[in-house]
């Protein structure tokens, strides 16, 4: 059985990060959502690989520290 | 390390600003709110694929499939057509962006041949688009069409080519690098005197040189009288790498 793609959503719109959720569990991915970018760093640092990392630009917190290639390859 | 993921980025302003910003920060999707659902959906998916296959260095890489396929950027459309129809009966598939500004926005695809025009709306922006073609699919056989060859026409060709394959020549080895304790115990000759402008030249024209001759057999320059012949064998046999 083929692995699901995993993918992490990053909002601080709850609404977005939850339609968004939605649209994508049902296309059969994995989705995790982290409602800031402490979280979702916060995430990433327990080891979690994601296939793919969908995120908000302007959002409380700092978006390129998030997406910084240290960050990215934990 | 593991393979890094695909990052998209969605933004509420489409403003310079937030493309810069998602520019420097190499996100690989920009998506601006609200967003087009579908195409978000396909884009990822792609994204995902390519990161699968190339683990996760995503680059364009040619699709193991046989089937060819060609980009055609031209402003005239009787051009356009014969050129479609000669790759058709060559097997290749031939893609026209209608406008043909749009060129760009379709390299989500793989395409093993670019033919654009140098002219596709005025004199000379053909090049540029050229140009950006030759970043996006190194591999690729890029075609340029222009009115003849004179020296403008040249330059041009030098200038788009030349220049953007700049961007991918790795550095000397070290072995090469100045090592003024062997120059030194090498027997010196006597040298020609050398005006000023000569020895600008050679300072700077030989790198130029050695980058044109290293990736020469993958630059191709054809002009418009070639295609004017109506032989459509000859751009199948043009193809062949």
């Amino acid at each position: 059985m083929a692995r699901k793609k995993s993918l992490l959503i990053v909002d601080d719109e709850v609404n977005v990060t939850r339609t968004l959720q939605m649209v994508f569990e049902d296309e059969g991915y994995s989705v995790t959502p982290a409602y800031s970018c402490a979280e979702a760093l916060k995430i990433m640092k327990n080891g979690h690989n994601f296939d793919g990392v969908i995120t908000d630009l302007n959002m409380e917190g700092t978006t390129s520290a998030l997406l910084s290639p240290a960050a990215l390859s934990r | 390390m593991k393979p890094q993921p695909v990052v998209v980025i969605c933004t509420g302003y489409a403003n310079m600003s937030n493309a810069r910003q998602a520019l420097m920060m190499r996100v690989h999707y920009l998506a601006t709110k609200p967003v087009e659902l579908d195409e978000l959906k396909s884009n990822l998916a792609r994204l995902i694929a390519i990161r699968a296959n190339t683990k996760g260095t995503i680059k364009l890489a040619p699709p193991n499939s046989t089937n060819k396929t060609a980009l055609i950027v031209h402003g005239d459309m009787t051009a356009v057509s014969s050129l479609q129809s000669a790759f058709v009966q060559n097997g290749i598939t031939a893609i026209v962006p209608a406008p043909s500004y749009r060129a760009l926005g379709i390299t989500q695809h793989y395409f093993d041949v670019a033919v654009v025009s140098s002219r596709i709306s005025e004199e000379g922006d053909g090049w540029s688009l050229g140009g950006v073609i030759r970043l996006v699919f190194p591999s690729s056989f890029v075609l340029m069409i222009a009115p003849g060859t004179d020296l403008m026409t040249l330059k041009n060709a030098n200038q788009f080519t030349a220049s953007t394959r700049c961007w991918r020549t790795p550095p000397l080895p070290s072995s090469r690098k100045h090592r003024p304790e062997q120059r030194s115990r090498r027997r010196k000759r006597p040298q020609p005197q050398k005006s000023a402008s000569s020895r600008y030249l050679c300072r700077h024209a030989r790198p130029r040189a050695r980058l044109l001759s290293a990736h020469a057999s993958k630059a191709r320059f054809v002009s418009a009288h070639t295609f004017r012949r109506g032989n459509s064998g000859q751009i199948g046999s043009g193809f062949s790498r």
